[in-house]
């Protein structure tokens, strides 16, 4: 998975911030001020950085001119439209003002991730294995058939693997937030999903709360 | 701009203007005295000096008049004394370095070429028309120093009083918004933790990770909190002290709590009527709740000394020593809630003190004891 540069001088903040995105599965290094940022995204190379706009030496779109070539999420306290305007000015990916709701973060994450090309090409768990740049699923051996709106379903439960997704979010996630659908959507989706590729292990019901996907 | 910075600038500008009125009115009489002494002091020279030309041209015959003027004014060369000597609208001697226009009869100041002057005109009885006129180096330079005195002193004055003013109003106004911005990280930390803790499937040491920082979070926000309410209190006017009709404040009472019963030997103390019935509603509040159904709760004001009593089961020794001294920074129990500590605190800001014994036949007397609210 991605390898994710956290620079955010909160120690709450950048664990929290740490912890779900390594449950996803993604290689994660924690600074704690610009200098330090700077010098780790010089040093290594990284495939996101999450940039906390307040930094205690310096400020955080100071971080971004001198960081040009890492695709970046900053986490901003003010809701100042001044403060976005400036960001994506600098060159920022997206934006995300605290606080925030992990899943939507995470969502900002991949979508960020996927846009900039870094996510991993195939993923196999089992006997089950997919190309997501081809769109193709083999399950066994054998290719099977997925509707768009399954795959898509698919991809969200894989990229956010080990959090639970609210039926809300999957529907707005997969289907779009003018999707005027029910719920129950999401459910009949999740059933054709578990049959077709016998996900029934790993596509697990959270009870009054959504599914989440488990390896 | 913020809004406080507008109302820094607008009084900063206002004040200014004020202080440069003031400078000007306490300078403006240094500055007369200043140009009169010059001019009297002028017009004295002028006149010993007329006298004695009056006398000089009276002693010689008509036809001579002009010259022995003349001649009499040319000692007056090189000592920094200009003159002019006209007879019948004729100018007929001038030693003024300048075009000057005479006005008959006056004196003052006249700034020649960058050059300040002082003139004093005369008509002398011979007939003979004087203009005296003095270079007014000394003077011009008395003026511009006292004028720039004020200027430098009100600007100074002005530009200490606006660095000090906005030093108060940033520290006013400034840490409200910081605290706002500072409230931020904690609660994005608990939110966040607490979803996690909500959705995702974690191991008991994750667990417990995100449980302390959640826990350690809700702290900071409580300190936070607290830093709040000092600063909005100290914002706030110092409670103004009246006098208070305690029977009204108690028959206010009785309406809530119908099993009040009250007897007053105190009539008016000074005090916060609101804060005073909010302790007083708080104490009865509790004494109602510990006493058995129906039965009464007695509410006496003596001179200096207020108490309510109650005949329930009374409290065991511990339930007393929290709530005579209940502690400042622990969490409250669900049931005593807020109103033991709020109760002391006004008390406190009264000048008064708060304290509950058991009473001689079981249940509770609280007793408020004033200090400094007797009206003489």
């Amino acid at each position: 998975m991605a390898k994710i540069l956290i620079v955010e001088d909160e120690i709450a903040i950048n664990d929290l911030l740490r912890l779900n995105l390594e449950i996803i599965g993604h290689k994660c290094t924690s600074v704690y001020t610009g200098k330090d940022a700077i010098r780790a995204a010089r040093e290594q190379g990284f495939d996101l950085m999450l940039l906390d706009v307040m930094l205690p030496d310096m400020e955080g779109f100071a971080v971004l001119e001198k960081v040009r070539d890492v695709p970046t999420i900053f986490l901003t306290a003010r809701g100042a439209t001044t403060d976005k305007i400036r960001g994506f000015g600098l060159g920022a990916d997206d934006y995300i003002v605290k606080p925030f709701e992990v899943a939507e973060l995470l969502a900002r994450v991949s979508a960020v991730l996927r846009r900039s090309h870094k996510t991993e090409e195939v993923y196999s768990i089992g006997d089950l294995s997919i190309n997501w740049d081809a769109h193709e699923v083999f399950l066994e051996g054998k290719r099977v058939e997925l509707t768009p709106q399954e795959f898509t379903l698919l991809r969200i439960l894989i990229e956010k693997r080990n959090v639970c997704l609210s039926r809300q979010r999957l529907l707005a996630e997969a289907w779009g937030t003018d999707f005027l659908g029910e719920s129950r959507t999401v459910d009949v989706h999740i059933q054709k999903l578990r049959k077709k590729l016998k996900l029934e292990n790993h596509i697990k019901t959270v009870y009054k709360n959504g599914y989440r996907f488990e390896e | 701009m913020k809004l406080w910075q507008k109302t820094y600038l607008l009084s900063t500008i206002l004040c200014a203007l004020i202080l440069y009125g003031c400078m000007f009115s306490v300078t403006a009489p240094a500055i007369a005295s200043t140009v009169k002494g010059a001019q009297a002091a002028a017009l004295r020279e002028e006149r010993s000096i007329a006298r004695a030309l009056e006398q000089t041209v009276m002693e010689v015959p008509e036809h001579r008049q002009t010259a022995a003027a003349t001649a009499f004014l040319g000692f007056y060369q090189d000592t920094g004394l200009f003159f002019e000597i006209s007879k019948e609208q004729e100018t007929v001697y001038s030693t003024i370095p300048y075009y000057f226009e005479r006005r008959q009869g006056s004196e003052g100041f006249v700034r020649m070429e960058g050059h300040l002057f002082l003139f004093v005109n005369d008509i002398l009885p011979s007939g003979f028309e004087l203009t005296y006129f003095k270079g007014a180096e000394n003077e011009d330079m008395l003026l511009q120093k006292q004028i720039m005195t004020a200027a430098l002193a009100g600007t100074l004055t002005a530009m200490l009083m606006a660095v000090a003013l906005y030093a108060l109003l940033y520290w006013v106004n400034l840490p409200i918004s910081r605290l706002a911005h500072e409230m931020r990280t904690p609660l994005t930390a608990m939110k966040g933790y607490a979803e996690t803790i909500r959705d995702v499937k974690l191991t008991e040491e994750q667990q417990h990770m995100a449980a302390s920082y959640i826990a350690q979070e809700s702290t900071r926000l409580t300190e936070i909190s607290s830093k709040l309410l000092t600063m909005h209190n100290a914002k706030e006017e110092t409670t103004t002290f009246r006098p208070v009709d305690v029977e009204e404040m108690f028959l206010h009472i009785q309406r809530t709590y119908p099993t009040v019963v009250y007897k007053v030997n105190w009539s008016t103390l000074l005090g916060d009527l609101n804060l005073l019935t909010s302790l007083f509603n708080n104490l009865v509040d509790n004494a109602v709740k510990a006493s058995p159904e129906g039965s009464p709760v007695e509410l006496t004001a003596d001179i200096n000394v207020i108490t309510v009593k109650d005949h329930g089961k009374g409290m065991t020794d511990e339930a007393l020593a929290y709530v005579n001294h209940p502690p400042k920074h622990k969490k409250l129990h669900a049931s005593g809630g807020l109103g033991v500590p709020l109760c002391h605190q006004i008390a406190k800001a009264h000048g008064a003190k708060l304290s509950f014994q058991r009473g001689t036949d079981g249940g509770t007397v609280a007793t408020v004891t004033f200090y400094n609210s007797l009206i003489d």
